[in-house]
């Protein structure tokens, strides 16, 4: 037998749960539908179902509940707690970040709050409060305190965003280089470098300063820093560009334009994930499925909105992302 | 001391051991595929039934190590009661050459069995229409116990005691 752990269980129960997921007819059916009522029946007859709503503005709510469903069915399976983990660590800073703002502004953001980080809410709000990282494990103290004299500093709450950001991706890197497993660090380092490339190309479409780019980048990438700034100041970033993994990427950037490739990315890392569906013993399959959740909470979010604000259903379908069944 | 390890007697004893060991095959076998089918009825526990059934097919294994073995202790006159037969170095030597095969294949195909009896049970899990299909996939491993079965019997079968 080979060194690597096995995880049959895990994996078993997770191919059980991807019944649930919804495949890309499902979601062409609701971007199809007539009304947005239409939309929202289809999205109830699914695994959303379990929360009925009343009022169609509400389908954040269903959402939200099935996501959160979701990490805590997949949460308990795999005992070496890190490698979940690592996909759960955006949700404590995008709660970190709703809770700094909400201190800032005095202002209620409950409703922006996510269930599913690795720390519970209750706890995070309170420790936050009392600047107390001791009970916060796996996020990075120094951050916050940077993220808060920097606005004291400025009274820009964009710093509060690109810093925790930035600590964010960090300390991904630094669970996935712990895990040891190459499948979840490729993982990673691809999201961290569509997510620079992405921050990049909107830079140069906004025309703003090297310098707002240099705060934005996020760490744990494969494509270095002097790459981006190197392609930052050419006047053509896309051919600097041409020489990186995501070279194909960036041409249909520069022929369809920013929408069609921010979809493209997400296809992009989704065509990587579903490198797990022929894997049956390893734990790829629990990660891929978190994902797979995610993304297509995301394409359910675009037509959900799209269809809200009557969009065609041509342009919603092709804004729909991949789905992983 | 090493006359009397080198003895028939202690071969063919030894032999029985070695094919006995196919379980070990076995037991990793159905553990692997057992933690599979418990993730599969975590989800819906009405699939018991299909996943029970494939769970049971690295089993076998095991059992055609026991035949061997049963058959290597007959031979000897170990089980008929009458005490053991006298065996030359030769003959011991013999029974134990034929209990390698199922031995040693016995362990590794278990295990592989295992596993693609775990892929498989996912397979129910995900399709549950695809039964057969995957209780197939699994199956094709057991060829080669059969084959490595087949070998130690008729070794065993041919040697003059």
């Amino acid at each position: 037998m080979s060194k690597n752990k096995i995880y049959p269980f895990a994996v078993a129960s997770v191919r059980s749960m991807e019944n649930s997921l919804m495949t890309k007819q499902k979601l062409m059916q609701m971007a199809e539908a007539k009304t947005v009522e239409e939309a929202l029946r289809i999205l109830s007859d699914s695994a959303y179902g379990k929360t009925q709503i009343k009022d169609v503005h509400d389908f954040e709510q269903m959402i939200g509940n099935h996501l959160e469903e979701t990490y805590q069915a997949v949460a308990g399976l795999i005992p070496q707690e890190t490698f979940i983990d690592i996909f759960l660590y955006k949700n404590d800073y995008h709660n970190i970040k709703v809770l700094l703002k909400e201190e800032v502004s005095k202002e209620s953001g409950k409703k922006f709050l996510i269930r599913g980080g690795t720390i519970p809410l209750e706890t995070l709000r309170k420790n936050l409060r009392e600047r107390n990282y001791v009970e916060l494990p796996n996020i990075s103290g120094e951050a916050v305190e940077e993220a808060v004299s920097m606005y004291a500093k400025t009274r820009n709450a964009r710093y509060i965003d690109t810093i925790l950001d930035k600590a964010c991706f960090s300390t991904m890197e630094k669970a996935a280089s712990k895990l040891e497993n190459p499948y979840v660090s490729k993982y990673v380092q691809m999201l961290a470098d569509l997510t620079n490339l992405k921050t990049l190309l909107r830079m140069k479409t906004l025309d703003r300063d090297f310098q707002v780019f240099q705060e934005c980048f996020v760490p744990g990438g494969s494509i270095s820093f002097e790459v981006f700034s190197r392609a930052f100041r050419s006047d053509s970033s896309v051919a600097v560009l041409k020489e990186t993994p995501y070279g194909l990427l960036c041409e249909r950037y520069m022929e369809q334009g920013f929408t069609v490739f921010e979809k493209a990315c997400d296809d992009y890392l989704m065509e990587y994930i579903k490198a797990a569906k022929y894997k049956t013993l390893t734990p790829e399959p629990v990660m891929a499925f978190i994902l797979a959740k995610e993304t297509e909470a995301k394409s359910i979010r675009i037509i959900m909105t799209c269809k809200m604000h009557n969009i065609e259903a041509a342009i919603i379908k092709e804004r729909v992302r991949e789905a992983y069944v | 001391m090493a006359e009397s390890l080198f003895s028939g007697e202690f071969l063919a004893l030894a032999g029985a051991a070695i094919a006995a060991l196919a379980g070990i095959g076995s037991a990793i076998g159905v553990g692997v595929a057992g933690e599979a089918a418990a993730g599969v009825v975590s989800e819906d526990p009405n699939k018991f039934g299909q996943v029970l059934l494939m769970q049971a097919l690295p089993g076998t294994q095991g059992i055609y190590g026991l035949l061997i073995a049963f058959l290597v202790m007959v031979k000897v006159g170990l089980l008929g009661g009458t005490g053991m037969i006298d065996l030359t170095m030769i003959q011991g030597a013999g029974i134990f050459a034929a209990s390698l095969p199922i031995g040693l294949v016995g362990i590794f195909s278990g295990i592989a069995q295992g596993k693609a009896a775990a892929a498989g049970i996912m397979l129910v899990g995900k399709k549950p229409s695809e039964l057969a299909k995957g209780m197939l996939f699994a199956a094709m491993v057991e060829t080669y116990a059969v084959l490595a079965l087949l070998v130690s019997f008729l070794m065993l079968n041919s040697i003059q005691v």
